[in-house]
């Protein structure tokens, strides 16, 4: 390979690392407005937010085709390799991100036709639970930190926990009031986007040990059944 | 290059032989010498030779010395800049050795001086960055970072200079690097992790093809515009509102309604109130312009917080009465502050009426004043339904309200908190709200203590 394209490839893998961490850094703001709509009960964020998934979207697209450049044009091996079928997973899992995004800021428009619930379910402190370890995988992503990723996989046990806990208080709810269903039902679902979120980055973290380590930690915890 | 100049000397000492024995063999013929044999031409020969290379092997030792000494002086001025190569004095002018030395030094010299203009030229920019309060952040081709100064370190929250490092890994803002990746100039605005707004904006390319970034703060622009568009719409709502009033009451009055005996007083009792109400808001403004302004003279003298306290009550007892409001006062008797009495008055009762509007009927109100280092701390608390958060941040804007409806219907101006947070940082204090526990708020006032007599 010649200086000049060897150059041009280098280029190529920094372009693709610096849009899918941007890419997770957009679903990562997408998560704190659609939480803030959902909280203020401001309309106009939420559909700001609905509408900016398109940007993810399109984010989605053009990280594929630049991976599948790649791929066809310079025949990546090892680690280059490794990375660029990490990032056409890593893609997807952001874009899913971003749709969860989305659908907070679809019940947050559902819940300000709604009065307030009374007592407020703690869904803002899941969410910030939920985007601290997005931040966390993203930045275990920029610097390579096999170790951060790991962490961040172990972290989920916790947003299991809260959503759990949270769930429980949510049935609850309608337990004692019934009237209160169609105002617990949405956050309900928040609950589990919330959760799903939680997921993804797990899926995210476990790609970023995949890159940097070369192994496979996904479905560690299954027990392989005998024949 | 000696190695080159001793095969030239062979060879040389060679062709000397070789034509020292073409030269003899002519002599030996014109003289008729008769040479024993070929063999002593022979010794002849390589004698001629050796005296020849021996000759010229002093001489390039010679040579050589000088050079050798030539490179160990350039070694050590290039080890050290401020060194000289030493010059003999006694060579002449043409010497190359004494050329070759002199330019040595003239490059030693141009190579210190060009030196001390880079560092100065380094330590400029870096004070010069450092001291921005702009952001400015460099880049190279490969978006590794070339210069971070102060400003952005401190938006980016990093606490040394990573430079070498990718730009990724220490900011992942979109907008910043879709402008990296655009050609020309150009801008775009957004929200910082730190939670800061921010203008980007990205200079043409540097140098090959490195980049520069400046990152501009505009939290507290933005925030000044919102005040600003907010203040001259609700200036404009607020004298509206009364005016139109005034004027359907007038008109209604006048097109007969003045003979009507049910009507007419009811008329003129609307046309009175909101005519009270337009005076109260313009005092109130003019009181702020002229605060604005530094005209409002203010007389600091030592004022007896307990003492003052009492009286501002006596302003607002009725009304705390009418909502059956129980108010508590704990101040300690010697309690003194440096302040206007006048100004803190108004500024208590603003406040103490505020908290009997606002807590909750049959609610209590305690107002409690203590020392805090070199200030007096004075709180008015209260248990009503409190202040959501993002209300408190903007209270003490001018005409800004929590809740429209209700604070008009108390009869405030919109003006009142604002006058207050002017006249308490006229006398050099700080005023402020938080929220009280289990529910409430507590508004608090800090003013300098009257020094001990």
């Amino acid at each position: 390979m010649t200086a000049h394209t060897s150059k041009d490839f280098e280029q190529e893998l920094r372009t693709l690392r610096e849009r899918l961490a941007t890419m997770g850094t957009r679903a990562e703001e997408q998560i704190s407005l659609a939480m803030k709509a959902l909280t203020e009960r401001d309309d106009e964020l939420a559909r700001h937010v609905i509408k900016t998934d398109q940007v993810i979207d399109r984010d989605e697209n053009d990280i594929d085709e630049l991976a599948l450049q790649i791929l066809a044009t310079r025949q990546p091996v090892a680690s280059d390799l490794r990375f660029i079928t990490m990032s056409l997973k890593f893609v997807v899992d952001v874009e899913r991100i971003g749709d969860l995004a989305t659908g907070i800021a679809k019940r947050a428009l559902e819940l300000n036709r709604l009065p307030p619930l009374e007592s407020r379910v703690d869904l803002v402190r899941l969410a910030a639970l939920a985007q601290k370890n997005l931040h966390a995988a993203l930045d275990a992503f920029v610097k390579k930190d096999a170790d951060a990723a790991t962490a961040v996989i172990a972290a989920d046990v916790e947003i299991d926990k809260l959503n759990a806990s949270l769930f429980a208080e949510l049935i609850a709810h309608v337990a004692t009031d019934p009237a209160t269903v169609t105002r617990v039902l949405p956050l309900t679902s928040v609950c589990r986007y919330l959760e799903r979120i939680g997921d993804h980055t797990k899926n995210l973290a476990e790609e970023v040990v995949y890159m940097v380590r070369a192994t496979d930690v996904r479905h560690r915890n299954i027990p392989i059944p005998p024949n | 290059m000696i190695q080159r100049v001793r095969l030239q000397l062979v060879l040389l000492a060679a062709a000397l032989s070789l034509l020292a024995v073409v030269i003899s063999r002519f002599v030996i013929h014109a003289e008729r010498i008769e040479l024993s044999s070929t063999g002593e031409l022979v010794v002849v020969t390589l004698i001629v030779f050796g005296i020849a290379l021996a000759a010229g092997l002093v001489a390039i030792a010679l040579v050589r010395r000088q050079l050798r000494e030539l490179v160990e002086a350039t070694v050590q001025v290039a080890r050290d800049p401020d060194l000289r190569v030493p010059i003999d004095a006694n060579a002449p002018r043409d010497d190359e050795i004494r050329e070759l030395s002199e330019w040595v030094n003239f490059l030693a010299k141009d190579a210190t001086k060009s030196h001390a203009a880079l560092a100065r030229e380094k330590v400029l920019l870096s004070a010069v960055a450092e001291g921005l309060n702009q952001g400015v952040i460099a880049v190279d081709a490969e978006h590794k970072i070339e210069l971070l100064n102060a400003a952005a370190r401190q938006m980016l929250g990093v606490s040394s200079t990573p430079v070498g490092e990718p730009l990724i890994e220490f900011m992942r803002v979109p907008a910043a690097f879709e402008l990296l990746e655009a050609d020309e100039a150009a801008s775009a605005e957004v929200q910082l992790p730190s939670g800061q707004r921010t203008l980007i904006r990205v200079a043409r390319k540097w140098g090959s093809e490195g980049r520069v970034l400046l990152l501009e703060d505009v939290t507290t622009m933005r925030r000044l515009e919102t005040v600003r568009r907010d203040f001259v719409a609700n200036v404009s709502h607020e004298l509206r509102t009364p005016v139109a009033v005034i004027r359907a009451n007038a008109e209604t009055l006048l097109a007969g309604a003045k003979d009507d005996p049910v009507m007419a007083p009811k008329l003129i009792d609307g046309l009175h109130r909101n005519a009270e109400r337009l005076a109260r808001i313009l005092a109130d403004l003019l009181d702020l312009s002229r605060l604005d302004a530094g005209q409002y003279r203010l007389e600091l003298t030592t004022v007896r917080v307990k003492a003052l306290t009492e009286q501002s009550l006596t302003a607002v007892e009725t009304q705390a009465a009418a909502r059956r409001v129980t108010l508590t006062v704990d101040i300690p008797e010697e309690l003194t502050v440096e302040a206007d009495p006048k100004a803190l008055d108004q500024i208590l009762v603003n406040l103490i009426d505020n908290a009997i509007k606002y807590t909750r009927a049959e609610g209590h109100v305690w107002v409690a004043a203590r020392i805090d280092d070199e200030h007096v701390r004075i709180e008015i608390r209260d248990d009503g339904p409190g202040i959501a958060d993002k209300h408190r941040v903007r209270l003490f804007e001018r005409f800004y309200r929590a809740d429209p409806s209700r604070s008009r219907e108390a009869g405030g101006t919109g003006l009142g908190l604002s006058i207050v947070k002017h006249l308490v940082e006229t006398m050099d204090g700080e005023v402020g709200v938080e929220p009280n526990t289990p529910q409430g708020s507590t508004f608090w006032l800090r003013l300098p203590r009257s020094p001990t007599p």
